[in-house]
């Protein structure tokens, strides 16, 4: 198989042709403009939805959806063309991305134990919020009633 | 090849002969270590989601801690919400792109191509350090520390959420932390490659592997964003 003497160099395996590097060239142009505009698109709309549709009564969750699937956008783009995901094997995309699956569940999980918390402090403080997880400026804790 | 080699035969369910990801044991490791160190972030980020949906009312506005250009001087409008950090964003997309240029200069064995692509990467990604600088020292300033919130941003209860602090500085120290890394991952890329090391071995591997960390860092960046300031 290959040779192994030192003095002699290694093949290189990115190596590419003249078209392919044009046409990856063109995909990072392409991946740099839509990041750009996908990035000014979340600034601008969060910014706006606090300041003209939350006081409309619009529901804080449909921007934070939102802005989720934007920044899952992003990510992507940036997996496949930046880190060149795409262009590797199946099962190298699979060793890359089978992980990522169980951190839904730990989204999944950690969020709705908030959530529950939430719902707990609730009924036991009344709307306020939770007096060991909440300190004003100062430092200085609150109690409960 | 040895037959110890050859008896695992695993070439008939992966096709890819001696490397059946078509990747080298360096990139092949450089992913495993991004996949773990996704998971910290997660982690990290997870728990502040969590812990702010246990008080969803208590918690500061991005758009009023983030309200202002953070350096002295230019602090005096407090209704540019989000602007410096849309400038940061940019400042990691731009490294990000010149670190993949240099990436595919370097498959094409074009050692200038590699270097005039480097030195704008490291030069943005100081450039986004020391915008980190001026946004934490002026929080700072403000009253914000690991445990304490300034009195400008306490809410219409007359509480706020003073863990937002701890959250803020230890996971964009954390992110600001891997930039610094990969500056200097950058660095010690750019004098190899002028020193012709890469030339000389055959291939600009190292070019990809770290690339692969610098745009990670990019990447993080993303969640990082949405997490603190657009959320």
């Amino acid at each position: 198989m290959g040779n192994h003497h030192h003095q002699e160099k290694l093949p290189n395996h990115l190596a590419m042709t003249e078209a392919e590097y044009k046409h990856h060239k063109s995909d990072v142009w392409k991946t740099t403009i839509i990041l750009s505009i996908v990035t000014i698109v979340e600034v601008v709309f969060a910014i706006y939805y606090e300041k003209a549709l939350i006081p409309a009564g619009w529901p804080i969750g449909a921007l934070r959806l939102f802005l989720v699937v934007a920044s899952l956008v992003k990510a992507v783009y940036i997996m496949a063309i930046f880190m060149h995901v795409k262009h590797e094997l199946k099962a190298m995309i699979l060793t890359i991305t089978v992980p990522f699956t169980l951190l839904i569940w730990m989204i999944i999980s950690f969020i709705s134990d908030g959530n529950s918390w939430n719902n707990m402090n609730k009924k036991r403080f009344g709307e306020k919020p939770h007096p060991s997880v909440i300190e004003d400026h100062k430092g200085v804790s609150h109690s409960s009633h | 090849m040895s037959s110890s080699t050859t008896s695992l035969e695993v070439s008939n369910q992966w096709g890819g002969g001696n490397e059946p990801l078509k990747a080298s044991y360096g990139k092949l490791m450089m992913w495993y270590f991004l996949i773990s160190d996704t998971f910290t972030f997660v982690a990290f980020l997870v728990s502040y989601a969590s812990l702010r949906m246990q008080n969803s009312d208590a918690w500061p506005k991005a758009s009023e801690v983030f309200s202002s250009i953070p350096i002295h001087g230019l602090d005096g409008n407090k209704d540019l919400p989000l602007v410096f950090v849309s400038i940061m964003t940019f400042i990691l997309i731009i490294s990000s792109v010149t670190m993949v240029r240099a990436v595919q200069e370097g498959a094409m064995m074009n050692r200038k191509g590699v270097i005039n692509n480097l030195i704008p990467t490291i030069l943005f990604g100081i450039l986004f350090l020391v915008c980190q600088y001026f946004e934490w020292t002026h929080l700072i300033a403000d009253g914000m520390t690991l445990t304490t919130m300034p009195a400008s941003l306490t809410g219409e209860n007359g509480l706020v959420a003073s863990q937002f602090g701890a959250f803020f500085f230890t996971i964009t120290g954390f992110h600001g932390l891997h930039v610094f890394g990969g500056v200097i991952l950058n660095l010690y890329l750019l004098l190899r490659t002028a020193k012709g090391d890469f030339d000389r071995l055959g291939h600009y591997e190292m070019v990809e592997k770290i690339g692969l960390y610098w745009h990670f860092v990019d990447l993080v960046w993303v969640y990082v964003f949405l997490a603190f300031y657009l959320m």
